[in-house]
């Protein structure tokens, strides 16, 4: 079933400038291509390689879009600003002139792109999810849909900020291991998440199993008797 | 997404370091090296700056360039012209240009007093 989900807890961050493509990419977990159109999400980790923010990135002529939980807005604002350093680079909050829906389809392909009709930008950016961007005044119609959104994290494994993604977590450890580029060169905890994907050990996983198979102190969100948790990698059987 | 109206669209407020005087050395190994990159070309400069990225998070640009750069401060280094951009001179202040004659791992090094860690291959720091 398809539904939508406003997300006023999430902000539009436009990284303006001729050097955005190559600052968000050289800070980030995931390769971000100086391409046009293109649509992905990448994770901004520290030394330690714990995640500091997730980012839905759409890449613009101008700079690069990004979408940023907006409980850690402020830290990865104070995460990128110290490391500008005169470069053409500029940040300009948007949050206020558009709207972000999550909007849940059947499976389909992944297509990494965005597009914009009629003033929704939309980016799928999952095989069954897309990102929708809405100006303002469009973005009447739309409500948050919790239950439904709680359900969908749970049957698709989809971690989310303050649940499963915390700063205590490296990405490898809250599901978000398909966004770490195995082959992009240098960015600040990359040493970290190498070295573990090398030896194969992450210590901690996502999992999505029934709630009562699960260690109650590690679940994570639950729906319908299956849950999320973060558990040690030995306990996965 | 509503980007036609980005000029008016608030800026995220910056509070940028203030510049610092750079004091610099630069071993005679590396002056050497300098000295030989330069050749007879006049008014060359080795610009030391610094990029946001790599294994700590900055990273060290050095080029060799001709005339000077908008917003970097000059500095006359033992006979060799220098130009440290303003916005990342809170980071370069204090640092060591070196030389290291290596088959692996050799070529300019930078030892910096700013830099809490340092990566691997020297360069980048945190």
């Amino acid at each position: 079933m398809s539904f939508c989900h406003l997300r006023p807890d999430i902000g539009v961050l436009f990284v303006r400038g001729r050097d955005a493509v190559a600052f968000i990419d050289g800070l980030s977990t995931n390769h971000v291509p100086a391409t046009p159109g293109t649509a992905l999400r990448t994770v901004f980790t520290d030394r330690a390689a714990k995640v500091i923010a997730v980012a839905t990135v759409m890449v613009r002529e101008e700079g690069v879009v990004l979408l940023i939980h907006r409980e850690r807005w402020q830290t990865l604002l104070e995460h990128l600003t110290p490391r500008m350093l005169g470069q053409e680079v500029a940040l300009l909050d948007l949050s206020n002139r558009n709207r972000v829906v999550y909007h849940t389809m059947p499976d389909g392909p992944i297509e990494g792109t965005w597009s914009t009709d009629d003033g929704i930008t939309s980016a799928r950016i999952h095989n069954k999810l897309s990102i929708l961007v809405i100006s303002g005044q469009n973005s009447a119609t739309y409500a948050q849909n919790t239950e439904a959104w709680t359900a969908w994290r749970v049957a698709n494994r989809w971690p989310e900020e303050g649940f499963e993604i915390t700063s205590k977590h490296h990405p490898y450890a809250c599901g978000l291991e398909s966004l770490v580029h195995e082959n992009k060169g240098c960015y600040l905890g990359q040493e970290v998440l190498t070295r573990m994907r090398s030896r194969g050990k992450t210590g901690w996983v996502l999992v999505q199993a029934p709630s009562d198979r699960l260690p109650q102190e590690r679940i994570t969100t639950s729906h319908d008797g299956m849950s999320l948790a973060i558990v040690r990698t030995s306990e996965v059987q | 997404m509503d980007c036609g109206t980005c000029d008016s669209a608030p800026a995220v407020p910056i509070e940028a370091p203030a510049p610092v005087n750079v004091n610099l050395t630069i071993t005679d190994k590396a002056r050497a090296m300098l000295s030989d990159a330069f050749g007879d070309t006049e008014g060359q400069s080795l610009l030391v700056g610094v990029l946001s990225g790599g294994c700590s998070g900055y990273m060290y640009d050095l080029q060799i360039i001709e005339g000077t750069e908008p917003d970097c401060q000059s500095l006359d280094v033992m006979g060799i012209s220098v130009q440290v951009p303003n916005a990342s001179s809170h980071l370069l202040d204090g640092i060591e240009i070196d030389y290291e004659d290596r088959l692996m791992g050799g070529g300019f090094k930078i030892n910096n007093p700013n830099a809490g860690s340092t990566c691997g291959c020297g360069e980048s720091f945190g």
